[in-house]
């Protein structure tokens, strides 16, 4: 499926709705840790606990429902023309699920609106171990402020 | 170097992953191919514990919520 970004949230936060996301450390980050069974449609999905991201989230060992608490940064990356999405290190304790999608939403929210999700490109098996995410060296994703060349 | 993605994108099992082991230092196994795959995993022991590092590679949009590179 590949990474995506959760558009209908990106609608939701320039039209009528205004929907206010807050990055500022106002908001609680979660992320959530899913199976492959994931279908998702890029348009349409909106949140965690609404189909798809109502089924097949991890459940066992020390992972609880809803994921890990984050906090993240949204912010121009200087020199690279992108805007950044990024967070320190996200540990969950004790996964015993294969998973393979890392939800990103907006906790505080009543939406609990999704924000985006990364696809890791496989199963990770389960391990019963901690599980620590480290974004890569440039976040999570970036947006490009340019058009790319042709 | 191990690859921790087959072909079809299917990971290799518990036991391949922790047979596969990088430079001589104890306690630290890769398992991932950096150049292709979308992320890197680690499984590191030491004294407290052992645990999976996952690193998830940059993804880069363009504004229409494409990847562009």
């Amino acid at each position: 499926m590949g990474s995506l970004l959760c558009l209908k949230t990106y609608e939701d936060v320039f039209d009528a709705t205004q929907l206010a996301m807050d990055t500022s450390g106002a908001h609680t980050w979660k992320l959530a840790v899913f199976d492959s069974s994931l279908a998702i449609d890029v348009e349409t999905f909106t949140a965690y606990g609404v189909a798809p991201f109502n089924a097949g989230e991890a459940a066992g060992g020390g992972y609880s429902a809803g994921g890990a608490t984050f906090v993240p940064t949204w912010a121009i990356q200087a020199g690279s023309q992108r805007l950044r999405w990024n967070s320190g290190l996200v540990s969950i304790a004790n996964v015993t699920d294969v998973f393979r999608y890392l939800l990103h939403y907006d906790d505080t929210l009543a939406g609990n609106n999704a924000f985006y999700v990364c696809d890791l490109g496989g199963d990770v098996p389960a391990v019963a171990e901690t599980v620590n995410f480290t974004p890569g060296a440039n976040g999570w994703f970036r947006l490009r402020g340019l058009r790319a060349s042709a | 170097m191990g690859k921790i993605f087959d072909d079809d994108g299917k990971v290799r099992d518990r036991e391949d992953l922790l047979s596969i082991s990088i430079g001589g230092r104890p306690g630290l196994r890769k398992v991932t191919d950096e150049s292709t795959e979308l992320a890197t995993i680690h499984r590191v022991e030491d004294a407290s514990g052992s645990s999976l590092n996952i690193t998830p590679k940059t993804v880069d949009f363009d504004l229409v919520g494409r990847v562009s590179d």
